[in-house]
């Protein structure tokens, strides 16, 4: 009975991984062949052969590069408050209850709102700002998890003795919980990244362009993002975009891989070890 | 050797510097009044112009065509719909791969599964839609040839999929954290693994599996992309779910792809449609907040 | 005439609603070191921080009396805590080592308040580390990380930080709770040293130490409510040998406690 449930969980753990697994081997095999320097630097165009999706590229890099940073500050801010300035349990999960309400708003709600209020009572349109402050939202929960995480994890009595030397309270942030969270939160972070590179739904609802040729150059350019582009091509009926929309897949893809790889990289130059008696 | 002037800096820089994070731990609730009171505001327009009773009873959606009707009974049915066969899905392959991990995996093999799993979860929706609709749906029309093109089976098992992660992780956890001292009880009692199992550490991680459960369920009623590419645009209120469907997300997907002008009546539908979904999952999230807390203090006094 | 370096009247202190100490009047005397002893959970590390104020980090600590600190009342609203801080330093129970070189542990006292001066942080950094008997041990890997130097020579490297900013008054928590007996004899050698220049006040279990190092012994004990109050305190030689209290009695012959 006891082999029967460890099989049958274990077959419960491997059924969704190896059925994604075979579908990205597919997808790499059917995109893998359009990806060439064309296909990167290029144009989109309503010819599939000779497609192109550098403004896409661009779009994208730009989303996820300013809601990343403007996120992971609020969530820096956020957690350096929670942990070294509040004492008060009840304001605490009052906070914690609010980001949960956070992350639990659509996903698509987001873009109206960003649209709405962001882009049309602020005034910023349908422009890389009004998308890029409303992802900022979108994944501060996770931004949040990530740096409370790091600094909750920095042993009480490092701080004390800053204080017993005579630190202020902005001195223990700045020479205690900063460098020694840092890297931790910024590798947690790598979670909001891949999120704020995946949403298609509330840049649909801000952006509302499944198709541009112009690469944005400003923050009040109109622009377009890549997990938009493949819901574009994924709607037509012809093999030729579907295997175009494989090639997208893996250039998304290939681009959080070097992301992750960067955070790792920093992780490992940064980390301290903290040794402990 | 130490400037006395260092020490009344100290004193002045003290006082200004809490603000810059106490504000930002207020942006978040900033920002969440802003949604709410938003979508309210600009849902009101449309109510103004549909009664919330034909709104919230009324079985015909027909807002882009010329005669409209804005019941919204067929979008809120097959948000349902969909969601629900995610959970059926999901609700298996998350707690058995839960109880994997939390029990029968090695700590080395841990160590690369929980990422692993979490990997899943950073998968787009999009890319889910596309697996939908180009993998799923013929693979499906083979047993199952009355398919459409666009349906809500595939949409679901995708969206199964993509949940699988959640109850994966929050129902791992949940496992994990019940104490050791149980399972040892339950062993030194002749118990065996599957027992303690499910006879034990269910009852135990009840609340948090529950809980787990219902995070995923508010997260598959919320998800757009996947029934975007896969569902259709077709609002039927129908329990075939061979057939396309349009959820309250597709809905909003579609309109926003269009051209609904600022100040039409399409448009405020989006936000009437918004404020519905929104005071769902909303809701949907708070039942799983409070199960979570009401019950497990009966783990914590063990 | 001895200076009184630190006097407190009417000490209590309080975590919230329960009371930790009542009613400590204590004088401490210019360079020598009081040895603070008494049973687990009397509240001699609250004691402590209440004389550099460190319990004000504290969530619900609160301290009621008047603590004077070369006259003057550290718990007035216009006094710095942070020039207090450095002129009263504090040493742990456990190494609090940061995740840095030894050099820069040492310096980091220095770097927070402000001093810019390399070739000072050098000179001082240095001097600190020999008056914790540490030079010559490290002086050849400065720039190696702390975590690599044993547990005592982790204390004596936190010893040397505090030492570093030039308090006038040293705080230590059972610093050599968790050393073994030849750190403990390093660690001792060198407070009997620098009492020649600071003022020193030190939370030990062990009699033995107190009997070995200190000029002064203050003892607390639990009431019945179990709230800590100082039951006697006064030269070593007469509190350990000739105690007046019962209580002090019995705890010095090993009977409670």
């Amino acid at each position: 009975m006891d082999k029967l449930v460890k099989y049958i969980s274990c077959g419960a753990l491997a059924t969704p991984i190896i059925i994604l697994g075979i579908f990205l081997v597919q997808v790499f095999i059917d995109g893998i062949t359009h990806i060439n320097l064309d296909f990167i630097l290029g144009s989109p165009s309503y010819d599939p052969s000779k497609m192109g999706i550098f403004p896409v590229i661009i779009g994208s890099i730009y989303i996820v590069g300013i809601s990343s940073i403007i996120s992971f500050l609020m969530g820096l801010g956020l957690s350096i408050y929670l942990v070294e300035f509040v004492t008060n349990e009840r304001f605490k999960n009052l906070v914690y209850f609010v980001v949960d309400m956070l992350a639990g708003v659509p996903s698509v709600v987001y873009g109206l709102v960003g649209l709405g209020f962001i882009g049309y009572v602020l005034g910023a349109g349908r422009s890389i700002l009004t998308g890029s402050i409303t992802m900022a939202f979108l994944i501060l929960p996770l931004t949040v998890v990530a740096t409370l995480e790091a600094f909750r994890s920095i042993p009480e009595s490092l701080k004390m003795t800053a204080y017993s030397l005579g630190a202020s309270r902005q001195e223990v942030v700045t020479n205690v919980l900063i460098p020694l969270g840092l890297s931790r939160a910024l590798t947690g972070s790598i979670l909001a990244v891949a999120r704020a590179l995946g949403e298609a739904a509330p840049i649909l609802v801000i952006s509302g362009l499944l198709f541009t040729k112009k690469v944005p150059l400003s923050l009040l350019d109109e622009f377009t993002v890549l997990p938009l582009y493949i819901f574009n091509l994924v709607t037509r009926p012809q093999l030729i975009y579907k295997e175009l929309a494989s090639a997208v897949i893996i250039v998304l893809i290939a681009i959080f891989m070097l992301v992750s790889i960067t955070s790792i990289y920093f992780r490992l130059k940064y980390s301290y070890r903290l040794y402990e008696v | 050797m130490i400037d006395e002037k260092v020490f009344e800096e100290k004193v002045r820089r003290e006082n200004k510097f809490k603000y810059l994070p106490m504000l930002a731990s207020l942006l978040p609730a900033f920002f969440f009044i802003v949604i709410i009171s938003f979508v309210f505001f600009e849902a009101l327009s449309f109510f103004q112009q549909v009664s919330i009773k034909d709104f919230l009873f009324g079985f015909e959606w027909s807002a882009l065509f010329r005669d409209k009707s804005f019941g919204s009974i067929p979008l809120v049915w097959s948000t349902f719909v969909i969601a629900f066969i995610a959970l059926a899905f999901s609700s298996l392959l998350g707690l058995g791969s839960a109880i994997y991990i939390s029990e029968y995996a090695s700590e080395k093999s841990r160590r690369i599964l929980k990422p692993l799993i979490e990997l899943l979860a950073t998968i787009p929706t999009v890319v889910y839609g596309f697996f939908a609709l180009q993998y799923i749906t013929p693979a499906l029309k083979i047993f199952l040839p009355n398919i459409e093109v666009y349906n809500a089976l595939s949409s679901g098992i995708a969206m199964g999929i993509m949940i699988t992660p959640i109850i994966s992780t929050l129902a791992e956890d949940a496992l994990y954290s019940v104490p050791y001292s149980l399972r040892m009880a339950a062993y030194s009692l002749g118990a065996s693994k599957s027992q303690t199992i499910f006879k034990i550490l269910f009852r135990a991680a009840l609340p948090g599996i529950a809980s787990a459960y219902i995070l995923a369920f508010a997260r598959a009623i919320g998800e757009t992309m996947i029934v975007a590419i896969a569902a259709g645009s077709k609002p039927v209120f129908t329990l075939n779910i061979l057939e396309s469907m349009q959820t309250m997300t597709g809905y909003i997907a579609q309109v926003a792809t269009g051209d609904a002008p600022f100040g039409t009546i399409e448009f405020f539908s989006l936000y009437g449609v918004a404020l519905y979904l929104l005071m769902i999952v909303l809701g949907v999230n708070l039942v799983a907040v409070y199960i979570s807390r009401r019950f497990s203090y009966l783990v914590s006094k063990l | 005439m001895v200076n009184i370096v630190i006097r407190t009247e009417y000490l209590n202190v309080y975590y919230g609603n329960r009371k930790i100490l009542d009613n400590v009047n204590v004088d401490i005397y210019e360079n020598s070191i009081s040895a603070v002893i008494g049973p687990s959970g009397t509240g001699k590390s609250s004691f402590l921080r209440s004389l550099n104020r460190l319990n004000d980090l504290i969530p619900g600590a609160k301290v009621t009396g008047k603590v004077f600190y070369r006259g003057r009342n550290i718990y007035e609203d216009d006094v710095n805590v942070y020039l207090l801080r450095t002129r009263i330093g504090m040493v742990f129970q456990r190494p609090t080592i940061f995740p840095m070189s030894i050099y820069e542990n040492v310096a980091f006292g220095l770097r927070i308040n402000n001093v810019k001066d390399e070739d000072l942080i050098y000179k001082r950094v240095k001097e600190a580390l020999i008056k914790a008997a540490l030079w010559d041990e490290v002086k050849d890997r400065l720039d190696d990380g702390a975590y690599n130097l044993s547990t005592g020579q982790q204390q004596r490297l936190c010893l040397a930080r505090t030492l570093a900013i030039e308090p006038e008054v040293l705080l230590l928590d059972e610093p050599t709770s968790y050393l073994d007996p030849k750190s403990t004899k390093k660690i001792e050698d060198v407070l009997l040293k620098l009492k020649e220049k600071y003022t020193i006040v030190i939370v030990t279990h062990s009699l033995n130490q107190a009997k070995r190092i200190s000029d002064y012994v203050m003892v607390f004990m639990p009431d019945e409510d179990n709230i800590g109050r100082l039951i006697e305190y006064g030269p070593s030689s007469q509190v350990l040998q000739n105690p007046v209290d019962p209580k002090t009695r019995e705890y010095v012959e090993g009977l409670i406690g």
